[in-house]
Order: structure tokens, then sequence, then C-alpha cells
């Protein structure tokens, strides 16, 4: 029944760590755009290499 | 067979394609106006468009035009002068941040609008020398630049921009203060409070199968631990605006839906820190992590609303932040418009503003008024008169000597005025609030009698029948309806074309019961008002003839024709028929005239292509040209009026009664009508209406419209492109969907009565709660279903029936 104790704490940094890398995104400023990338994704990377070298 | 049958389909639509292509401009998208300029088989509609995509493609950039159709914008037609970015005073004001050569600028770029702006401007290295990197903000339409200062200047990167079509918006207000961290932090508390949710239900659910179980017994005192753990954070972080909030309603002495918010979040913290280090039992953290939870999740809906649009515009936003003034020694410096002194002499460009009151030195000018009458007709000025702040210069530099410092011009008077101060506060009472300040006294009056009646019967259970009042008649739910609902509607409101400032105005809109209209700009269209002829020149005697027909007739077009052929006409006898939807047949002293439509004329040389009214005329067989009108009504006026007849309305125009017969023949029979207002009557007129206990909305545009639209208890502002000018404002209508405001009214009408159901769900989930709570049987378990169940519902109540109204509002407004 011990590893009950273990098993939960590691569950618990599993979340935590998770809950970190979030607050990490966000003060990277992953949410400050919500709608840029969403028009982004559409644009071909080619049409700029392949034009303009 | 088929094969040549799909094949002819193909190059008909190849065909068609061209066409289309052709009756656009290539880079703007704008149908031609004048004679298309022609560049290797594309056309474009100005020589500003054909520059920037010479410069486009010299560049190899032309993929621009390959990501979206037209994705351009018009250049300004007249050089932007940035020069005064260079002034260290507004360098340190832009630059966010600076090391050696290289500067970090942050610049609003209000014409970006499609995914083809993003990627030309993060070209923008390769059309700018000196720029090292630069990124785009779509939301807030801002790009982030890096460069070197050593081989560009701020000025000229402005000035590139400007002519590529991005005229970058310059003020003294976007230097200010950047709103990213209040946004990230409510990211963060819903990150923490969602982790601390998922997690306490998590370890709190074997509690609620399993009694007694040696392992679990165990445990518990692990499982406690975590949970408090968990819920500190939660109280002392992710909630913390909420006991802010109710604090400082409760110093206005308002019971706001923030206290029994916060009256339940400590009331929640406090008895299961009691239950689980005293008694040993299991606390209520995983109902407390999931109610905060929700309550962020529904201010986050609340606050996603159209970034786009700047509401909170005031004079400063339209000003530019520098002038040149001349010194005595005759040398030219850039000043702040602030410490502009009175006798200080400034030059102003073409198509700059008067930033001052002041009198004219140069000989003449013409100054376009337009921006704070509404009047789009240049006036001119001579030497020694006073010109006004907010006009703007329509030919020739100039130079004026100010007569006021800036604080003292009318213009700025007039936003310093009262109107511009209140508001926040708005004098009609919003749904939750009226609800909700009558929920925290009935609470603490249950949880009273509950206790008095559980004092008779088992004293030591009283603490505990109050706690567990408090905690389950929390209005999660209340909370929860008006920010769903009215996010939701404001969400589908601005992709038809409505864009609100917030959730308020929806209700505001419910409660309208008196519509004021502003005529010039929001009836009509600001676009020139010249009529012109074409063809070969009258003579004194056919304007007469003509001028006499035109008399006759009450239809609009013949009335600006008379006025515009500017003859004397007593009295004149002639014969005549209308011919409905197409113009006269006259009998003007022994000749037949015709005026009207193409249909009614014998032959035509060349029928014109313009979308302006045409009237051709016709004396004796002879075809002699044709008048063209430009439109002076928008569009779709007709059905708009119509469909707010029920409204009582106002008509207040600063304009003189000229248009007078006109506009009675177009508006709705109860309409007022209030000439030559200037802007002050205009708020006096709301402000009279507002003392008899009217909801007035107001639907303007322009500048001098800003202070009722402010006054107004809704300021609707009607706005031609997005992304143009607006004053401030409650909500912005496209001007193309003006008529269909009662469609919107509709909606906003219906989304107040889904707000009214959500409470009766809401109130019903409370009286299940409190009847249990009250019968001393609350506990974990149940705390634990009930809440969450009561703020999913509502959520998904929400959800689905604004989907609702928007599709039938979508039916109405699509067909």
């Amino acid at each position: 029944m011990e590893v009950l104790f273990l098993l939960l704490s590691i569950s618990f940094l599993i979340a935590l760590f998770f809950l970190i890398a979030f607050l990490f995104t966000i003060k990277n400023g992953a949410y400050d755009d919500l709608d840029g990338p969403s028009v982004r994704i559409l644009q071909d990377d080619t049409i700029d290499n392949s034009k303009v070298t | 067979m088929t094969f040549i049958m799909l094949f002819l389909i193909k190059v008909e639509d190849f065909c068609k394609k061209i066409e289309l292509k052709k009756q656009a401009c290539c880079h703007c998208g704008l149908s031609f106006i004048h004679q298309p300029i022609r560049l290797n088989s594309k056309c474009f509609c100005c020589v500003g468009c054909r520059t920037v995509y010479q410069l486009l493609e010299g560049l190899n950039l032309d993929a621009y035009y390959s990501i979206n159709q037209h994705p351009g914008n018009k250049p300004p037609q007249q050089k932007q002068h940035f020069a005064y970015l260079d002034d260290e005073v507004y360098l340190s004001k832009l630059i966010t941040f600076q090391k050696g050569s290289t500067v970090h600028v942050t610049l609003n770029l209000p014409a970006i609008h499609c995914s083809a702006c993003i990627w030309i401007l993060e070209q923008l290295d390769k059309l700018i020398l000196g720029v090292v990197d630069s990124s785009v903000n779509f939301s807030k339409k801002e790009i982030y630049l890096v460069f070197n200062s050593k081989q560009v200047s701020l000025s000229s990167i402005a000035e590139k921009l400007s002519s590529i079509g991005y005229p970058p918006n310059i003020h003294l207000e976007s230097s200010a203060t950047q709103p990213n961290k209040i946004n990230r932090r409510l990211w963060t508390q819903i990150g923490i409070s969602g982790f601390a949710f998922g997690n306490s239900m998590f370890l709190s659910l074997p509690h609620y199968f399993e009694h007694n179980e040696l392992w679990l017994n165990r445990l518990h005192p692990f499982f406690s631990l975590l949970l408090f753990l968990m819920s500190i954070p939660v109280v002392f972080y992710a909630a913390q605006d909420y006991y802010v909030a109710a604090w400082s309603s409760l110093k206005t002495k308002v019971l706001s839906l923030d206290v029994p918010i916060s009256l339940g979040v400590t009331v929640l913290f406090l008895s299961s820190c009691h239950a689980v280090f005293l008694t040993d039992q299991l606390g209520y953290f995983d109902s407390l992590a999931g109610l905060v939870f929700f309550l962020l999740l529904g201010k986050f809906i609340q606050d996603r609303t159209y970034k786009a649009f700047s509401f909170e515009r005031d004079y400063q936003s339209f000003f530019p932040i520098g002038v040149t003034r001349i010194d005595s020694d005759k040398n030219e410096k850039v000043i702040l418009l602030e410490d502009v002194r009175k006798e200080d002499k400034l030059i102003l460009k073409t198509s700059e503003l008067i930033p001052v009151d002041g009198l004219l030195l140069s000989k003449h000018t013409f100054i376009d008024y337009s921006f704070v009458t509404g009047e789009s007709t240049p006036v001119r000025v001579v030497k020694g008169e006073a010109v006004y702040a907010g006009g703007r210069i329509e030919k020739h530099s100039c130079l004026i000597i100010a007569s006021h410092t800036m604080l003292q011009s009318k213009l700025i008077q007039l936003w310093n005025q009262e109107a511009f101060r209140k508001k926040e506060e708005p004098n009609f009472q919003v749904l939750t609030r009226k609800v909700s300040r009558y929920f925290t006294p009935i609470i603490l009056f249950i949880a009273l009698l509950s206790a008095i009646f559980w004092w008779t019967i088992d004293p030591s259970r009283v603490p505990f029948i109050i706690a567990a009042v408090l905690i389950v008649a929390c209005p999660c739910a209340l909370a929860l309806s008006t920010p769903f609902v009215m996010g939701n509607m404001i969400r589908y409101f601005g992709r038809l074309g409505l864009y609100l400032k917030n959730t308020h105005v929806i209700e505001q809109i419910d409660q309208i019961n008196h519509i004021v209209l502003d005529k010039t700009g929001t009836l009509t269209q600001s676009s020139s008002k010249e009529i012109s002829f074409k063809g070969r020149p009258l003579s004194k005697e056919e304007k007469n003839i003509l001028g006499a027909v035109f008399y006759t007739s009450n239809h609009p077009l013949s009335k600006s024709l008379f006025k515009f052929l500017a003859i004397q006409i007593s009295a004149p006898n002639l014969e005549y028929t209308h011919h409905l939807g197409f113009g006269i047949t006259a009998n003007v002293s022994e000749k037949i005239v015709k005026v009207g439509a193409a249909q009614l004329m014998d032959s035509i040389p060349d029928s014109p292509t313009t979308n302006h009214s045409v009237v051709h005329v016709q004396i004796d067989q002879e075809y002699l040209g044709y008048f063209t009108i430009p439109q002076l009504l928008r569009p779709g006026i007709h059905s708009f009026l119509t469909s707010i007849i029920n409204y009582p309305i106002t008509l207040l125009s600063g304009d003189n009664s000229s248009d007078h017969s006109l506009l009675v023949d177009l508006m709705p029979k109860h309409t007022n009508f209030h000439f030559n207002q200037n802007p002050f009557q205009k708020i006096n007129y709301i402000q009279k209406l507002q003392t008899k206990k009217k909801q007035v909305m107001m639907i303007g545009d322009g500048l001098n419209d800003a202070g009722a639209l402010k006054q107004a208890d809704l300021g609707l502002a009607v706005a031609n492109q997005a992304h143009a000018f607006t004053p401030a404002c409650d909500a912005i209508l496209r001007a193309d969907k003006l008529r269909y405001l009662h469609h919107f009214i509709w909606a906003s009408k219906k989304s107040v009565s889904l707000i009214k159901w959500s409470f009766i769900i809401s109130f019903f989930y409370n009286c299940i709660g409190v009847g249990i709570a009250v019968a001393g049987l609350l506990n974990p378990l149940i705390a634990a279903i009930l809440m969450p169940l009561s703020s999913i519902s509502v959520v998904v109540f929400a959800y689905c029936s604004t989907a609702l109204i928007n599709r039938k509002l979508e039916k109405k407004i699509v067909s």
C-alpha cells in the first residue's frame, strides 16, 4: 500500500511539471496573439524562398 | 463529348475570372472610378497602387498577391511626413528597448487585415535596408520592429510603411501602456485554478466512493495535505481580484456579485481548513478550486471582445504628436503639441490637421472642417482670419499663429466637457447587478433563519449550518450567465459587422426607447457632393427649360439638379408626365423634353458606367448628355429607416435646413428635425431627453458627434471601413450593415431574455442546494456534484441558445 504514496507523488509532480510548462509559455507570450497564428499557418514557406533566391 | 463540354466550362470559368479581375484594382481590390492604369496586363485604380506593385515586384515580393486576392491597401495620396519622429522627444516615447544602434520599436498599423499583410510586413527587412527583424501581432494590429539606427531612421521606416499602404498610427496614446500584463495574469490564474481543480477532484474521488477502507484511512492525512497545499494559490492568487472588487463595492455601499463570491470562497476555505485540521474530515477544497476555475473562465470569455478597435479614443488619438514651430530666427523645430504656447508660429503642410486655434498668416488657404462639423465642402480662409483646431489643410502649406494653447482650443474643450468624464457608471442597472443587490441579503437572511431553527434543536451544529448555506448558495451560475451569453453574442455580432465595446452594451440596446440620428455621414455619405454634366454645353435657354422640368418633380434627384442649375423660375406652366422609376416627359414651350433613365431616351451614343445616379437629358429628339449625381444617401437607408419606425426618432444635423424637404419624404412621419445644431447643442438635446427618463441611442459619426455619442446611453458610430477613424463610442457598426440594425436589436432583446432564463436555472439549483444545507445534510460529495453541475449547465445552456439565435440572425441578414 505504501507504493501509493510514491505513485501519487509522482503523478502530482508530473501534473505540476505541466503547470509550470504552461506558466512558462504564458510568460513567453504564446497567448498574446490568439488570432495571428490561425492566419499565418496557411502561408507557404516556399513562396518566399523560391522567389527571393 | 463530355471532355469538350468540361473544357468549355473551364474556359468560361477562366473568362469569368478575368472579367472579375478586370473590374477591380489588382492591388487594393477597389472598383475603378477613373480609367484604370495598366501595367503588364494588370489594372490599377490609381498611381499609388501601381507604385506599390512595381516596388514589390522589383524586390521579388510579388508573392504578396498570391496569398490573397487584392490584399493591398490604397496608399495615402499625399506623402505623409514623419520627420518629427526622429526628434529625441518622440523617440524616447516610442522606443521599447535600445542597445547601441539596435533599436526596438512597436508601431500600430491599423491597416493590417489579412495573411498577406502579415507576410509582407514580416519581409520588411528585404524592403527597407537597416531593418533587422519585424514581427506582427495580428490581434492588436501592431508591428514589432528591430532596426539599426545607424542605417535607417524611424521616420524613413514610417514613410516607407505609409507608402506601401500601411501608414503607422502614431500618437501619444500609443506610446503609453501595454495591456499584455493583465491578459497574461488572467491566463496564469486560469492555469493555476484549473490545475488545482483537476487534481483535487482526482484526489478527492476515492473518498466519495469508499468509506472506512484501510488504505484510504492511512492515506487520508497525505491527501488532505496535498489538497490544502493546492488550494492555497487558488485562494490567495487566482481569486484575489474578487476580494479587491468586493471590497471596493462595499466601500461604495453597493452589493455587487463579487461580495457573495468572496464570502463563499472565504467560508469554503475556512470551513475546509477546519474540517481537515481539527475534525479530520474531508474538506470542500475540490469544490473551491472548481468554483474559482469556472468564474475565471467566465471572465476570460467576457474579456475576449474585439481588440482591433479602440473604443476609448480621445482627441489625443486624432491629433499629431508633433508640430513644426518657427522661432524668431526662422529656424524650424519640431515640438510636442502640448508645448505650443500662445503667439507661436506654426507651419502646417497639406493634409495636416490644425492642432490649435489660431490666425492665418499666409495669404489664403482652404480648410476642410469635415472632422469637426461633418460638412465636407472646404472653406476658404484668407490672411488674418481665425482657423480652428480640427480643420484639415486642403491646399498649400501655410503658416498660422497660435491664439490659444491646445487645451484652450474649442474642440478640445468640447472633449473635456462633462460628458466625457461621466459614464462607466451608466444610469441603467445591469441585470446581474439588480439581482445581486438582493442576493446577499436573502442568503444572509436564510442563514440566520436556519441558525435560529437549529439553535432550538442542536446548538452545536449552528456554525456548520451557516457555513453550509453560504457555501452552497454561491452565485456561480449567476455570475457565469452574463459573460457566456453576452460574450458569445458579442463575437457573433462582430462577425456580422457590429462591434461592441463590452457585454453591457447588449443590455443597453435592449432598453433603448429613443433613437437620435445624425444626418451628415450617417444617413448621407461624406463623399464629394459635386454634380457634373457630360455632353455638349447647355445654352441658357436649355438650362431654363430643364430647370422648369426639374422644378415640377419632387424626386430628390430633380431637387438637387434644380439647385445645381441655379436658375430663377416663377411658377412654370407646362404639361408633363411622370414615368415612375424612369423619368419625366414634358412639353415646355413647344419642345418635347425627356429627362431620366437611359431607357427613356430615343438614342444614346455612350452609356456611362458609374455607381452614381445618372440623369439623361433629351430635348426635341436631340440627346444632350447626362448629369451624374454622386449618391448622397447611403445605400439601403430606406429599409433602415422603415425598420426603426417603431422608435421615436430625432434627426440632429449640423447643416442648415436646406435638405429639409428631401428629408421629410425620407424619414418616418413622427421624426423630429433639428437643424443648425452645434456639438454642444447636440449634447444638450440628448441630456434633455435623458431627464425625461428616455434611454437614448445616438447614431452618428465624425468628431462633431463625439460628445453626443458619449452622452447618449448608447453611442453607435457608423464606420465605412473597419479601421477608419471612429470617435469614442459604445459600438461600431459597419456602414453597409446599417440597414440590419433592427435585427441586431432583436437579437439583443433575445439575449437579455436568455440571461433571465439562465437566472431561473441558477435559482433552481440554489433552491435545491439551500434546501439540503438548511436540512443539515450538506457534505463534500453533494457540494462537489452540485456546484460544478450548476455552472456547467448554465454554460451549456448559454452556448446552445446563443448559437440558435445567431443562426436565426445570420439567416435574416444574409437573406
